[in-house]
């Protein structure tokens, strides 16, 4: 396929990445053809973020070497490796939020920058965007843009560095499965052009649309394949190292008493727009309510005003009989409704504080771990300790600082004390967004465990597979209203499809 | 913490102050506190007195420091170490610094504390309290100015109604009026000790009143003066040469007879071991060269021969005791 | 063929010792500057340093002298500290160690009861007084969203004029005072020396009893837990039931409280009158006592006990070696400038790099 005279676009050799007594990649060498997507698999944990950060000069290797063209390269930070024609587009964006587009995507080039004048800029980002189809209006501010809309914002910004590899870390995590598809169709587009991608991703189905892919585990590649070649099971079982069923099975459990009661209830978004425009549903023992949506429809608000940090409207919030209208969140987990939000490190964690810190962060106060006034640091120790070894935290120890760790492993953190503090309801809003499949599996597990327990559970994710593969019921929500609810086998993904996107359907459940 | 103090308590133990040299009695070495600093006009005429008495006294050998003004809670601190060095047998405040002296003054017997002006009160037998009164030099200022005005009408800026102050404006008074019975005095208070910019507003509202000669005892504030060709007076020090064209004349602070004094008590207190405080503030008048007016120099030929006689004979009056100026403290009004 | 080469890195975390190191360094270096500003000025360093050391540390006496100086600071960087690890930008301590000796003093220019009453009134009414101004601007934010940085500062004035309105009013100046200065304060309200003839009063006891109880509360209760947690990030505390509302009044009014208590120490355990000039520039010198030792109640009391012996010894250094004393106020910023620059400096590592060629 590489004819012997163009060496590789990028080629790293034997490269090494410690972390104190960690190794985070060892020994990792690869190829990447110019005009292919290479493909990182692998679990959170498995090194793909710290490889990546390697290649564009975030971090610099404790050994090996990256050839770029043939020619040895050593980065010592992130301009390095944009002046080799290398961009990396970050899962956590760094834009600035109070910047419109265009300023943030010139913002960061010292070379050409403000001197080019914003209209000459404007010409040159905008023609950028006609060739990939790209729709981006240039002078909104940042923050008036959808999580999707922001990340083709760093896309572009890439690009209009001038990189010819770009380096994408879990890019589809913040798209609907319409704009996935859109993502893959440009960066075809791309690799016609020449560019070369690195997509970091766990996804199979997207894995499985690369060209090349590597499967790290441990910080070890244990694979390297072309994507012809493999089926999605070969990919999961190399990367997690054994064989996984992601449809699990779902026990027929006939659903208690109603347990969590919604009724004609309406909320304001941040600028004052009904965000749940009188929504009304039940939830009862043993039942999973799925919540399909394209995110931006009214989720984030419901969720905040059920759990009471987002005073509704108009309307009722009961929990078995228990008004919760109104009530702050102090009230809504002492009544047992446990939460597990979809920006873990906004609005689940504290970065700064230990994981045994975060693990009972809401819960200081329960008399299992304060006596009184003071803190039982033996108690948490012991309780955190405990919750790192049933859900398997990943954590040189529970003093850790929770912002280094991986996604994945913060999730659990948020999980442990989720299911330990909640007695009756679950919320669980994108609970897997942003995971690999080893921790995709095993949320749905303990999401189904609650179930038999008889815990009342709302879950809302954009993954439709999820939905169906775990709902007792599934509640589509479009513009803050619910569009219609299906018993789980009475519908499909093309009709739940239509209804998130707007459609009215007849029958309704 | 603990093992640092453990540290500290030893560290000060082992270097609690070695002895110091034997000195002789007649070495006297004075620590002055200053006021404000030496660009005060308080604060100069102590050093100048000081120096006097050094090149003046025989019988004793007088050394002296001066240190940068500071109040409260830091001037405690700062007379503390000074004590402490053991290097000074007198601590002469020329501000209100009893407060400090109050707790100082007990601990550290055999130290002669000193307190210059208003503000002070006795914290104990080694705490001695001088004031400077210049009354009747004022009073000699009055008729001076009374003499010389044409317009009737007197000024004077003064800082705050303090009673070392209100007893200058007082006799000024007192003296225009023994001139000119029909004279008229107006009086300012800028109501601080040191803002010269306040100070020449005030000159200037007085001069806009009538006034045509103006007593400053706020601060060496002649450019009003000068802006208005009028005649002033300065206070305490000799303030002539900033001003020969305005500057007529002053009352003189010489702290050169109460200094002696408080030599004398300390040298006394050598002897018999014991210091003998004063409750109530000493001060020396002009009788004992404690305050005079100074002289006229080039404007000397502006004032009338008949009125520097006049103002010569009061001066000997004041002197031999014929003519007593009244102290009086009470807050003077504006005429 | 290995070629070995240095690079440098960022560090994961510095670390206690990190930190204990890096304060030693930036003093070292920071003595080392200001040895240099001494000899270029022409004094004897070595002879400076000398009457410093003697000044701060040469009999009990002294030591005592720094503990005294160092009281109000450690109060003040305690108030910082409470703030700022709330990340609730307060820099109002000044307004608010004025508030606090100014409330205690009027309850003083009333009361007639004996010093076993009248002294932990008057400490309660220190904590009080600044306790409500920090309220006060903790309500401006959550009220009507005034920014805390803007609302302190502004208190800061209004209270520097109020105490300046009420001496010059003469409402709180005896007729006969012409030094803008309140009365003394009685004998019964002052604040004890702890033993007969110490120099340590009762307001040294209580910094220290405040640094311990502060190290505590933040590290050890649920109520300093939910303050860091709204510290580290206020959204994710609000979902876990920490008011933000509530929680933002009420660290403004501690830290106040504080800041007010450092008012009194300094007032009723020294001064005994209070002036502007004689409660000036606690709440900056605070600040910087804050800042230098982390937020961290034990470190503050240590570097509010360094600052303290800065400015006791600094004094006996200008008294006995002539040096003035400017050059102490430069050294204190010399070591925060130090401080800021090792503190940079110490995040990153020098690492060997092997590579083959």
């Amino acid at each position: 396929m590489q004819s012997e005279q163009h060496p590789p676009h990028l080629e790293v050799r034997k490269l090494t990445k410690m972390f104190g007594a960690l190794s985070a990649n060892s020994d990792v060498s690869f190829k990447v053809v110019r005009g292919e997507i290479l493909c990182l698999l692998g679990e959170n944990g498995a090194g793909k973020s710290t490889l990546s950060s390697c290649l564009c000069g975030f971090y610099q290797p404790d050994s090996g070497q990256i050839f770029c063209d043939g020619v040895p390269v050593l980065f010592n930070s992130p301009r390095d490796a944009i002046a080799r024609g290398i961009g990396m587009v970050h899962q956590h964006f760094v834009l600035v939020q109070s910047m419109t587009v265009i300023e943030n995507i010139v913002l960061g080039t010292h070379d050409h920058g403000w001197a080019l004048g914003l209209d000459e800029t404007a010409e040159k980002i905008r023609n950028l965007c006609i060739h990939y189809s790209i729709s981006l209006d240039l002078y909104a501010k940042v923050w008036q843009l959808s999580v999707g809309e922001q990340q083709w914002v760093e896309i572009v910004k890439v690009l209009f560095f001038g990189a010819e590899l770009l380096i994408l870390d879990e890019p589809t995590a913040v798209l609907t499965p319409r704009e996935s598809e859109k993502l893959f169709a440009i960066l075809r587009k791309m690799t016609t052009d020449h560019l070369s991608i690195i997509l970091i991703s766990h996804k199979l189905g997207e894995v499985l649309q690369s060209d090349q892919i590597v499967v790290l585990r441990k910080g070890k590649i244990v694979g390297n394949v072309r994507a012809v070649d493999v089926t999605e099971s070969d990919l999961t079982s190399m990367m997690v190292g054994r064989p996984i069923m992601l449809r699990t099975n779902r026990k027929d459990i006939t659903p208690g008493a109603p347990m969590l009661q919604v009724s004609n209830l309406t909320v304001l978004s941040d600028k004052g727009q009904s965000a749940v425009n009188d929504m009304s549903f039940t939830v009862h023992e043993h039942e999973i309510l799925g919540i399909a949506g394209v995110s931006g429809n009214g989720q984030t608000e419901l969720f905040e005003a059920l759990v009471g940090v987002r005073d509704s409207e108009a309307g009722r919030i009961q929990l078995s009989g228990v008004d919760l209208t109104h009530q702050g969140p102090m009230d809504v987990i002492a009544n047992g409704i446990g939460y597990i939000p979809d920006d873990r490190f906004r609005s689940g964690l504290v970065g700064s504080f230990s994981v045994e810190e975060n693990v009972i962060l809401g819960l200081q106060k329960r008399e299992e771990f304060a006596d009184g006034p003071i803190l039982n640091r033996r108690h948490i120790r012991d309780f955190a300790e405990d919750a790192i070894d049933r859900f398997g935290i990943v954590a040189r120890s529970v003093q850790t600082r929770t912002d280094t760790l991986s996604g994945g492993n913060a999730q659990k953190i948020i999980l442990a004390r989720e299911f330990w503090s909640a007695t009756k309801c679950i919320l669980a809003n994108q609970p897997t967004r942003g995971l690999d499949v080893g921790i995709i599996e095993y949320v749905h597990q303990i999401l189904l465990e609650k179930r038999c327990e008889g815990f009342a559970i709302v879950l809302a994710s954009e993954e439709l597979e999820d939905i169906l593969a775990l709902s007792d019921r599934i509640a589509v929500i479009f513009k803050g209203q619910i569009m219609g609810v299906f018993r789980a086998g009475e519908t499909n993904i093309d009709q739940l499809g239509l209804l998130m996107a707007g459609q009215m359907v007849e029958n309704v459940a | 913490m603990k093992k640092l103090g453990l540290f500290l308590i030893s560290l000060a133990l082992t270097l609690t102050l070695t002895g110091q040299a034997v000195k002789a009695e007649t070495d006297v070495n004075i620590a002055v506190m200053y006021s404000v600093g030496l660009e005060s006009g308080w604060d100069r005429i102590v050093i100048d007195a000081l120096d006097r008495l050094q090149a003046s006294d025989d019988n004793l050998n007088i050394t002296y420091k001066g240190f940068d003004a500071v109040y409260g809670g830091e001037a405690g601190a700062v007379m503390d170490l000074l004590a402490q060095s053991g290097e000074y047998d007198i601590i002469l405040s020329a501000t209100a610094h009893s407060d400090q002296i109050e707790i100082l003054s007990p601990r550290y017997p055999d130290i002669m504390f000193v307190s210059l002006g208003s503000g002070n009160f006795n914290t104990g037998p080694n705490h001695y309290l001088l004031y400077g009164r210049v009354h009747e030099a004022a009073y000699l200022l009055g008729m001076l100015g009374a003499g010389m005005s044409e317009s009737g009408v007197l000024g004077a800026v003064g800082s705050f109604p303090a009673d070392d102050i209100n007893d200058q404006l007082n006799a000024y008074r007192a003296g225009a009026q023994a001139v000119n019975s029909e004279v008229q005095v107006k009086i300012s208070f800028i109501e601080s000790w040191y803002d010269p910019q306040l100070a020449i507003e005030a000159t200037y509202a007085q001069n806009a009143a009538g006034a045509d000669i103006i007593y400053q005892l706020a601060g060496e504030v002649y450019e009003a003066c000068r802006d208005k060709n009028i005649l002033c007076f300065g206070l305490f020090e000799d303030t002539h040469k900033l001003a020969p064209e305005v500057v007529l004349s002053g009352t003189e602070l010489r702290w050169d007879p109460a200094f002696t004094w408080v030599l004398d008590e300390w040298q006394a207190a050598q002897e018999s071991g014991s210091f003998n405080g004063n409750t109530e503030a000493k001060w020396f008048g002009m009788a004992y060269g404690g305050a005079n007016i100074f002289p006229y120099y080039n404007l000397s030929d502006r004032v009338p021969a008949d009125l520097q006689e006049k103002i010569e004979q009061a001066r000997a009056d004041i002197l031999s005791g014929a003519l007593e100026v009244p102290l009086v403290l009470d807050v003077p009004t504006s005429d | 063929m290995t070629i070995s080469d240095y690079r440098i890195e960022k560090r994961a975390d510095v670390g206690m010792i990190g930190l204990f190191a890096q304060a030693l360094v930036a003093i070292a270096l920071a003595f080392i500057a200001s040895g240099l500003l001494l000899t270029v000025l022409g004094f004897d360093s070595v002879a400076a340093f000398d009457a410093l050391r003697k000044g701060a540390f040469g009999t009990w006496r002294n030591v005592q002298g720094s503990l005294v100086h160092a009281a109000p600071l450690a109060f003040t960087g305690l108030a910082v500290a409470v703030a700022f690890r709330a990340r609730i930008w307060s820099i109002g301590q000044e307004g608010q160690l004025f508030a606090g000796a100014m409330l205690a003093y009027f309850f003083t220019t009333f009361l007639n009861l004996p010093a076993i009453i009248t002294v932990p009134l008057v400490i309660l009414a220190g904590a009080l007084g600044g306790g409500l101004i920090g309220g006060l601007s903790g309500k401006l934010k959550t009220r009507f969203n005034v920014d805390v940085i803007v609302s302190t500062v502004m208190l800061n004035y209004i209270i520097a004029y109020l105490l300046s309105y009420l001496l010059t009013s003469r409402i709180w100046m005896a007729p006969d005072e012409y030094y803008l200065q309140t009365d003394r304060i009685p004998q019964e309200a002052r604040l004890p020396n702890l033993w007969r003839g110490a120099d340590l009063h009762l307001g040294v006891a209580l910094a220290v009893l405040a640094i311990i109880v502060l190290h505590v509360l933040i590290n050890r209760t649920t109520f300093g837990f939910s303050m860091r947690a709204f510290g580290g990030n206020p959204v994710a505390a609000r979902f876990k039931g920490i008011e933000p509302r509530r929680m933002i009044v009420i660290v403004l009014t501690l830290s106040g409280a504080l800041a007010g208590l450092g008012g009194v120490v300094q007032s009723f355990g020294v001064d005994f009158r209070l002036s502007q000039t004689f409660l000036y520039g606690y709440g900056s010198a605070g600040l910087i006592v804050a800042v230098i030792a982390g937020l961290r109640p034990l470190s503050i009391g240590l570097v509010a006990f360094i600052f303290g012996a800065l400015a006791k010894g600094g004094l006996f250094m200008q008294v006995m070696a002539d040096v003035s004393s400017a050059i102490i106020s430069a050294m204190q910023a010399i070591i925060l400038m130090f401080f800021l620059v090792t503190s940079v400096l110490f995040q990153y590592r020098l690492r060997r790099v092997d590579r083959d060629v």
